[in-house]
């Protein structure tokens, strides 16, 4: 049988190396990577590791993330990496129909209204994250500020409280960028297990007010959720609520930082802090999982696409397409930050809640900073997304 | 006479086959729109002055799954 890369050539698809793991531009200029996967073509292969197709233009991941039917989300695996690791991250890790039930009975969770009585503890959070950056010799943004308000935030939500949010972050951040071998994986996931696991046992004998709680109280097919697969949900929770916003909101504040304009517009319209969310998150669009397996055979663009074709989904690139310049009042601004179809990202609406928040107060009482002499910008990457290591600040 | 000369008024319209809870139509265009109980929009039943066209294919861009359109309206 012909190897993805054969049938690539033979069918004259556009052969180019997207190497997630290794190519240490990424370190430097990830935002300039993806920029370059656009020009290739909006379907081409990229040979790094096992090999993988790459969809990087809208309509092409449009086509792909609409079409459940032939990009299966089972197995999940992460589909650049050198070795197949496998995930078990319910619902992302279903298919229809049996995803549909899960989904409904999730999403009324993560609705705006209930996210909406939820936002004074996002202020008291923020208030305090600033207070204590203002006392600090070295303000640093992403070690002081978006790496606590998300875990803070959605920790607290989720039952656990914050007692432990380094460690919990910590375990976040190694659920999104480790995925090296099998081994390794699962010992993250079991850390990660065991922290929810306790949690959501112990909310199953007491209920309380929190997200562990209102998910042990889920119903599928009128029945109650079996603990265990509520459980693998918390953890898919517990990773993508923490890692996801933090990562966008220092993106965001590298801009504003670097761009006194902006930063400007800011303060003095905190009423368009909205669009310039949507703008920021579209430009520096920090994505998500981005894989699909074809479950069947079938074409994508006019490729012929064979059961166990790979596709990564180059969603940051594609976004930066629409417009490859920030303008913080666009309109009309479409982008796939927060993904496209079933799998559309559960948290988006307390994800926008967080930064609108974070950058109104922010802005209110820090209107001007900038970026601290002599910073060179290191992100981490190898994983679907990449993350701004640090972000000193000087403040007022 | 031609569809477009009888419009007097224009409709937001929603595929609900497409739409996946984004929740950027009832957030650019809180008038037009309401959230359901769990987050997906709903049109709320009212023709826009043809002057609006512009800004309401605007909102209609903007959502991701492209659910949302504008259509003419003869009300």
């Amino acid at each position: 049988m012909p190897t993805m890369l054969e049938r690539a050539e033979s069918h004259g698809l556009p052969v180019h190396l997207l190497d997630l793991e290794n190519d240490e531009r990424l370190a430097a200029d990830p935002f300039g990577v993806w920029d370059e996967m656009t020009k290739v073509a909006p379907l081409f292969y990229s040979p790094a590791n096992r090999g993988f197709l790459v969809a990087s233009d809208f309509d092409t991941i449009k086509t792909v993330l609409r079409d459940a039917k032939t990009w299966a989300n089972l197995p999940t695996t992460i589909v650049y990496t050198k070795e197949q690791v496998l995930m078990n991250t319910p619902p992302i890790s279903m298919d229809p129909p049996v995803h549909t039930k899960f989904r409904r009975a999730l999403i009324p969770l993560f609705a705006p209204n209930e996210v909406t009585p939820l936002e004074p503890r996002i202020h008291e959070i923020t208030h305090r994250l600033i207070d204590e950056m203002l006392t600090k010799p070295d303000p640093d943004y992403i070690r002081d500020f978006s790496s606590q308000l998300p875990a803070r935030f959605f920790l607290g939500w989720l039952g656990l409280g914050d007692d432990d949010v380094s460690r919990m972050y910590q375990l976040a951040q190694r659920a999104t960028f480790e995925f090296e071998d099998q081994a390794k994986r699962d010992a993250v996931e079991h850390e990660i297990g065991e922290i929810v696991g306790n949690l959501f046992r112990a909310r199953k004998e007491h209920p309380q007010d929190d997200l562990a709680s209102k998910m042990l109280a889920m119903e599928i097919d009128g029945e109650p959720i079996d603990v265990d697969l509520c459980i693998d949900i918390g953890r898919l929770a517990f990773i993508a609520g923490q890692d996801t916003t933090s990562t966008q909101l220092g993106y965001i504040m590298w801009h504003l930082a670097r761009n006194p304009q902006d930063r400007a517009h800011m303060v003095a319209r905190p009423e368009l802090t909205n669009d310039a969310v949507e703008e920021l998150t579209r430009y520096y669009n920090t994505g998500g999982p981005a894989g699909r397996i074809a479950r069947q055979a079938g074409e994508l663009n006019g490729y012929p696409i064979e059961p166990g074709d790979r596709v990564f989904i180059a969603r940051c690139g594609a976004d930066r397409q629409f417009a490859p310049e920030v303008q913080l009042d666009r309109k009309p601004n479409r982008h796939t930050a927060f993904g496209l179809g079933i799998h559309r990202c559960l948290g988006s609406h307390v994800a926008r809640v967080e930064m609108e928040i974070a950058l109104k107060v922010w802005h209110e009482r820090i209107p001007e900073y900038r970026i601290a002499d002599g910073f060179a910008p290191r992100h981490r990457y190898g994983s679907f997304m990449q993350q701004l290591t640090s972000l000193p600040l000087a403040l007022g | 006479m031609t569809a477009q000369q009888t419009e007097t008024g224009l409709r937001y319209r929603i595929d609900t086959e497409f739409c996946a809870g984004h929740g950027r139509c009832y957030a650019l265009d809180p008038d037009a729109f309401v959230s359901d109980d769990v987050g997906y929009g709903e049109v709320v039943d009212k023709v826009h002055p043809l002057s609006r066209r512009d800004e309401m294919e605007s909102v209609a861009v903007a959502c991701p799954e492209e659910a949302v359109t504008v259509v003419g309206s003869e009300d």
